[in-house]
């Protein structure tokens, strides 16, 4: 073989894709299991969680001009697209499917099988994939973040366990999650 | 393997189809060096370089179905690329083991609103030769959507999902379908590949020669090691895909 993308970088995938679609494939597979372990997780529904996964690679691939490896590494950078599509999704009541339409997309039918695999999945990497999408906030923040956001928690409950004021925990959520839509960048 | 190949397929295909004016047509290349006697692993060496990566030691198994399709729903515009019924006369219909019929039922029901067309007859199929003896196409009356049922490894029927014109007609007249990850044997997966008429597949297993599957009234199911690239050419638009193959986090 004359090349592998084996050691493109993912910002070099994504140039790439321009001219080589396959290099979105790449990417696509290189980062799977860890968007749908995080956006199951998240939604606590596998099926959810595919909807979202698929969604998110959508309008990764639109916006991948925008994406940018000095602020983050790709994954996290799904991450951040991954958990404005589940927000988005969540206030309209339905999974976002906006990028895949414009894309032109096909609607994907998911067999029992794999959404028993995609749980699997799920179940054992979730929690790791939320602990990633963290792992660049520091560890106050993180905890407030992942009480509000991962666990949906009230601001009251978690001010009790971190033993701080509401407004404390209201900061460093809002301080966590400003500098994780950073590594996001522009993408919507 | 990907988890979600139809996924894969389908972001590809809106690279694809996204791709700016003037981007190399990387398809023509593949076919030219294949008939050129280059062969697919010239023709990968060339343009699939995304496809092959280094693969872990494990071994996996991937089956393909290869259904091909008839019709052509615009064949006026685009002859063969976008067929609406299924090439499925050639092959025998048969009552379906009460056990396949009872799969087909459970799951075509599932599916039957992401299904257009009529309704899929879940206790007749149209014979198709597997690894494991016997596995079974499951169509409408009109032959507008296609289900395989087959029993890998005796373990049991499985449906491996349904096909119809609506997205046959997308992306070139090309589907893939995917269970994934066999529990009952982890590294095997199972890809289904749907074509129209016309339409050929190849693979290649890393550092062996290509060779076509040979296709059974329209339909063949096949073993094959991975990782292992297919190569499906329609009316000349060729595509690579992949299997088995996993990349580093």
């Amino acid at each position: 073989m004359s090349r592998l993308f084996t050691r493109t970088t993912d910002a070099e995938l994504l140039r790439e894709a321009d001219q080589d679609p396959a290099a979105f494939g790449v990417f696509y597979r290189r980062h799977e299991r860890a968007v749908l372990a995080f956006a199951g997780h998240l939604s606590g529904s596998a099926q959810l969680g595919a909807d979202v996964m698929a969604e998110t690679f959508a309008v990764a691939f639109e916006a991948r001009d925008r994406f940018d490896p000095q602020r983050g590494a790709g994954r996290a950078w799904l991450f951040g697209i991954a958990r404005n599509v589940l927000g988005a999704s969540r206030r309209r009541g339905r999974v976002e499917a906006d990028a895949r339409q414009r894309l032109g997309m096909n609607q994907l039918i998911l067999s029992q099988r794999q959404l028993s695999a995609f749980d699997r999945v799920i179940a054992a990497d979730g929690e790791a994939a939320v602990r990633e999408w963290l792992s660049s906030i520091p560890a106050p923040q993180r905890d407030a973040v992942r009480l509000r956001v991962v666990e949906e928690q009230s601001y009251a409950s978690i001010a009790q366990q971190l033993q701080c004021s509401e407004a404390v925990v209201r900061q460093r959520v809002s301080r966590g999650l400003a500098t994780l839509r950073d590594v996001v960048g522009g993408q919507r | 393997m990907s988890l979600w190949p139809e996924l894969e397929n389908d972001l590809v295909d809106a690279a694809r189809r996204a791709r700016p004016a003037g981007a190399p047509r990387t398809a023509s290349r593949r076919r030219s060096a294949r008939h050129s006697g280059v062969g697919v692993a010239g023709a990968m060496a060339g343009v699939a370089r995304g496809a092959l990566l280094v693969m872990p030691v494990a071994i996996l198994i991937a089956v393909i179905a290869v259904v091909i399709t008839a019709g052509h729903k615009h064949a006026v515009r685009r002859p063969a690329a976008a067929p609406s019924t299924l090439d499925l006369e050639g092959l025998q219909r048969v009552r379906l083991p009460t056990a396949a019929a009872q799969i087909a039922a459970s799951e075509i029901h599932s599916q039957s609103k992401n299904l257009q067309g009529g309704p899929v007859d879940t206790r007749h199929g149209r014979v198709i030769p597997t690894p494991w003896g016997a596995g079974y196409v499951l169509s409408d009356h009109a032959h507008r959507i296609a289900c395989v049922l087959i029993n890998p490894w005796h373990g049991g029927w499985d449906l491996s999902g349904c096909v119809g014109p609506q997205t046959v007609s997308h992306a070139g007249g090309q589907w893939d379908l995917s269970w994934g990850v066999d529990t009952r044997h982890p590294n095997t997966g199972v890809d289904m590949v749907v074509l129209p008429a016309g339409g050929t597949l190849i693979a290649q297993r890393v550092g062996r020669s290509a060779h076509t599957i040979t296709l059974h009234g329209g339909v063949a199911v096949t073993l094959f090691r991975h990782p292992t690239i297919f190569t499906t050419d329609i009316n000349g638009r060729t595509r690579t895909t992949p299997v088995g193959t996993e990349f580093p986090r």
